[in-house]
C-alpha cells in the first residue's frame, strides 16, 4: 500500500448515492435510476484531456469523467462512454450538476428559498437516494 | 464541467510531491478533498518553520 492510499483510503473511494430523474434503458428496455459516484481525482480530470475525442469535440470530457466517476447505475456494475451517451440529456444534466457539487462544494444539498414564506432550507439533489432519510 | 484547470491540477500535485516526496503517481489519485487538505497542512508546516517564535497554529 502507498502513503497515499493510507491517507485516503484510495481502495475505498468516497461514493455518493443518487437517483436519476428519468433513469438509464440498457439494450434489454430495463430502467436504472438509482446510482453511485464516487469523488474525482487529479488523475480524473487531467488523463481525459489527452484523448483525441476531446480535442476534436470539448463537450466529450463530460462524458469520459462520468464514465469514470459513475461506479454503478442500478444493475449495471461497468459504466462506460457508451452508457453515459445513452443517457437522457435530463439526467446528463443531473449528474453534471451533481459531479461539481461533490468535487467543489463537498455536500449534495443545495440552499433553496421558499417562493411564499422566504424561508431557507437545504434540499438533497441526490434524489431518495438507498440508505439516505 | 471540469472543476479545476489541468495547470492547477499539475501544480498542485507536484506541490504536494515535492515537499512529502510522494510519487506524482500516487498524488494524481488523491479525491480532490484529500489533496486540498494535504495542501493546507504543508502550508501550516511551512508556516510554522518560517515563523517559529509565533507558537502553535490553532486555525
Amino acid at each position: 500500500m502507498s502513503r497515499s492510499e493510507q491517507v485516503t483510503g484510495a481502495t475505498m473511494p468516497t461514493e455518493y448515492p443518487f437517483v436519476l430523474p428519468r433513469g438509464y434503458v440498457d439494450p434489454q428496455g430495463r430502467v436504472h435510476r438509482e446510482g453511485l459516484m464516487r469523488l474525482a481525482t487529479a488523475r480524473d480530470e487531467i488523463a481525459p484531456q489527452a484523448d483525441p475525442k476531446v480535442r476534436e469535440n470539448a463537450a466529450y470530457l463530460t462524458v469520459l469523467l462520468l464514465s469514470r466517476t459513475v461506479t454503478r447505475l442500478g444493475d449495471v456494475t461497468d459504466v462506460t462512454t457508451h452508457t453515459v451517451e445513452n443517457l437522457f440529456a435530463s439526467d446528463l444534466a443531473f449528474l453534471q450538476d451533481l459531479y461539481r457539487r461533490i468535487n467543489q462544494e463537498g455536500r449534495t444539498e443545495a440552499e433553496v428559498t421558499c417562493p411564499s414564506c422566504e424561508h431557507l432550507f437545504l434540499v438533497d439533489v441526490a434524489g431518495e437516494a438507498p440508505g439516505e432519510s | 464541467m471540469l472543476t479545476y484547470t489541468a495547470d492547477r491540477l499539475w501544480e498542485e500535485v507536484v506541490y504536494v510531491a515535492y515537499y512529502l516526496h510522494w510519487s506524482a503517481d500516487s498524488v494524481l489519485d488523491l479525491e480532490h478533498p484529500a489533496r486540498q487538505r494535504v495542501i493546507e497542512e504543508i502550508g501550516r508546516i511551512n508556516k510554522r518553520i518560517s515563523a517559529p517564535d509565533d507558537g502553535p497554529d490553532d486555525d
